[in-house]
């Protein structure tokens, strides 16, 4: 019932703000919608965390994993929503996004939590197909949103690369579905997730092995592993911030949930997790890696934020390789990275509204000019590499010594990259906080570096908020019960040999 | 099915080309009619007939009205020559047969279990389907061909479900029909305001975000 409802609220949303009469009352609207979201889940949820259970309802499934990365998407859905009223309506006082856009922006925004909320609940592989190519439908217009040229150009790499990968996974779970089918099961319950995982003693390893290299490569264009990443940086640096925070905060979790539910399947067939667990150490280690040298050179912070999202995938997925540990790591990542993400793009947005340029070497001693936003954003970003007691932190010390028993090597090269991530990043950051501000970028009529006194606003709640959780989240990951905690989580997906 | 999408390759027609789309379709529906008398089940009827009103009517005609809207050159370009391009796809082609054959799915499909698949030998055509439409996606410049790449893609994946099991269901049909029909608006849509920013239709133009 609360289920149901946790679906109803976001449709109900969309159609009022579809209706909405300006662009304020749109964003409060939003804000409702977006608790109101939230407390269904908590309602739907809490039978599932106190008594551990899987539940299904028909066509649904919620497991500890569900909750979290719903909670995820949730919590991503509150904050967006609270910083959408300031952003989009700081453009839309600007001049920049007529009412008819902002309109759009709202309609489009809870029928994107949706396509997700979905994706995460369902236990229908054809639902779950769908829901997953409407997240993409759904934010193509959002990414255009600006109709500037590389807003443009973005969303058509976005919408091409994403829908032709969604299409290779299509084939990847039909052939899934196929092994169900040869394995004895009827059609109907072949697409069922949990009727597959219930019979995958039964299912023929080769066919699922094919049906798992297509399942990996095309959610893996999604969740932005390299090489098939391209439409990432783009797409994630041209939408409107609140929106970035969504797609790289909780979207490219959802996918690799997908992912993961599907490898679930895989590795029970195949009887262990090894043989998967060489494509997640592969393409983990390749993300990483690139990431950490494109960083080295970014000029653009929100690109900057964008190729951290392709590398903390990466880490995920290298975390997901290593064994039941890794997983426990890779979930506290999860976490951790949505946090620190959101906060940062969110902060991204208000440097961007001061400053009206991505481009870092035009932002410079934000220190004076935006005293609260560049110590979120310094905060942010020191979490999000990995200070302790950021939550990145305790996953990133888990996993990494899950690694140094299992691939010393590999262990190595990441802790490498996360050293030259550090720096790269830090270099930037401090040019922008403390860094001398070039001619041009501030405002009109307000002289560089002057004082203008910066104003508290919701999205300083919201990111204030996002990061006492990230760094408290290391602390609770540490102690015994927050990793018996992770690891519970982790055993929804993970299959021990 | 296979020989529209094929010949398809060489072509710069815009109008040529779609008509070979439409082609294409019209085969797909033709082979999701025959399952559908194969197995007797009446909802794969009727995505036969959605096929055929979707794909080989209503999307190449709407796909042409934007571009005549447009007032667009009827030409579209190819990074590759027409002989070259043939050359290419004739590897694809080739390619699919391999993989048909290394597939563990056509090993089963000879095997008893009661003619459980008795449209295997489309199981190739299907695979080269997928690898035309990739074929198009990458040695084409212009959008409405990467599009149409798509579309071959996507007939290619439909084939494969009717191949692999007999169809899915009713419902979830509908569901890929909405989302591959919506994703084509939007690709048309996006293409119309890359037009208008750059005057083509070329995706050189869209070069701008690279690091």
């Amino acid at each position: 019932m609360s289920l149901l409802l946790l679906l109803l609220v976001p449709a109900a949303a969309a159609v009022l703000a579809a209706a909405a009469p300006d662009a304020r009352s749109a964003g409060r609207g939003a804000v409702a919608a977006s608790l109101a979201g939230a407390a269904a889940l908590a309602a739907a949820a809490w039978p599932v965390v106190a008594a551990g259970e899987r539940w299904f309802g028909g066509h649904w499934m919620l497991d500890r994993f569900t909750v979290t990365m719903a909670g995820l998407v949730v919590m991503v859905w509150v904050s967006a929503a609270a910083a959408s009223t300031r952003y989009v309506g700081a453009e839309h006082d600007a001049g920049i996004l007529p009412l008819r856009k902002v309109r759009l922006y709202y309609v489009l925004m809870p029928v994107f939590v949706a396509a997700m909320l979905v994706t995460l609940l369902t236990d229908h592989l054809g639902v779950l197909w769908i829901a997953l190519e409407v997240t993409t439908l759904a934010t193509t217009p959002l990414v255009a949103l600006y109709r500037k040229d590389g807003a443009v150009e973005a969303a058509w790499k976005y919408l091409l690369l994403c829908s032709v990968g969604i299409s290779v996974s299509l084939l990847g779970l039909l052939l899934l579905a196929y092994a169900g089918v040869r394995g004895g099961l009827p059609l109907g319950s072949a697409l069922s997730l949990s009727a597959l995982r219930g019979a995958a003693g039964s299912l023929d390893p080769q066919v699922v092995r094919w049906a798992f290299v297509l399942l990996f490569v095309g959610i893996g264009t999604k969740v932005g592993f390299v090489p098939l990443h391209p439409w990432l940086p783009d797409a994630h640096s041209r939408t409107p911030s609140p929106v970035s925070a969504m797609l790289s905060g909780v979207l490219l979790n959802v996918a690799l949930y997908a992912l993961l539910r599907s490898r679930t399947i895989v590795d029970l067939a195949l009887g262990s997790a090894a043989w998967t667990s060489g494509f997640f150490l592969a393409f983990g280690l390749a993300s990483v890696l690139f990431a950490a040298f494109v960083l080295l050179h970014q000029q653009n912070y929100k690109r900057m934020l964008a190729y951290h999202s392709v590398e903390h995938m990466g880490l995920i997925a290298f975390g997901l390789a290593m064994g039941p540990a890794g997983a426990a790591g890779a979930v506290m990542h999860m976490v951790g990275h949505t946090l620190a993400k959101s906060a940062l793009f969110l902060s991204a947005g208000e440097i961007l509204l001061r400053v009206h340029s991505t481009k870092i070497p035009n932002v410079g001693a934000l220190r004076g000019r935006m005293p609260r936003t560049s110590i979120a954003f310094l905060l942010g970003f020191l979490g999000l590499i990995g200070v302790p007691t950021s939550a990145i932190f305790a996953s990133e010390l888990t996993f990494l010594m899950a690694a140094a028993r299992l691939a010393p090597a590999a262990a190595l090269a990441i802790v490498l990259a996360l050293v030259i991530v550090a720096v790269g990043v830090l270099h930037h950051v401090f040019e922008m906080i403390y860094g001398r501000v070039d001619a041009g970028g501030d405002r009109p009529g307000a002289t560089p570096g002057s004082p203008v006194r910066e104003a508290w606003t919701l999205t300083h709640v919201v990111v204030g908020a996002q990061l006492a959780l990230l760094f408290a989240g290391g602390v609770f990951f540490l102690t015994p019960g927050g990793y018996a905690a992770a690891e519970r989580v982790a055993a929804a997906f993970t299959v021990r040999p | 099915m296979l020989l529209a999408a094929f010949f398809a390759i060489g072509r710069t027609r815009l109008t040529t080309f779609l008509r070979h789309y439409a082609a294409s379709s019209a085969c797909l529906a033709g082979v999701i009619l025959v399952s559908a008398a194969v197995s007797g089940n009446p909802a794969e009827y009727a995505g036969a007939a959605a096929t055929l009103v979707l794909k080989v009517v209503l999307i190449p005609l709407g796909l042409l009205r934007t571009a005549r809207k447009l007032g667009d050159a009827m030409r579209l370009t190819s990074m590759t020559r027409p002989v070259l391009s043939y050359t290419l796809a004739a590897a694809s082609v080739a390619g699919a047969w391999l993989l048909a054959r290394r597939l563990p799915l056509s090993a089963a499909s000879g095997r008893a279990e009661g003619g459980e698949l008795p449209l295997a030998g489309l199981l190739f055509v299907a695979l080269a389907l997928i690898l035309l439409g990739f074929l198009l996606i990458i040695i084409r410049r212009d959008l409405y061909s990467q599009i149409i790449g798509f579309l071959t893609l996507e007939n290619g994946i439909s084939a494969f479900a009717v191949v692999a099991l007999g169809g899915v269901p009713f419902l979830m049909e509908m569901g890929i029909f909405a989302v591959a029909a919506s994703g084509v608006v939007l690709m048309a849509v996006l293409s119309g305001q890359v037009h208008a920013l750059y005057a083509s239709h070329d995706t050189d133009a869209l070069r701008e975000l690279t690091d």
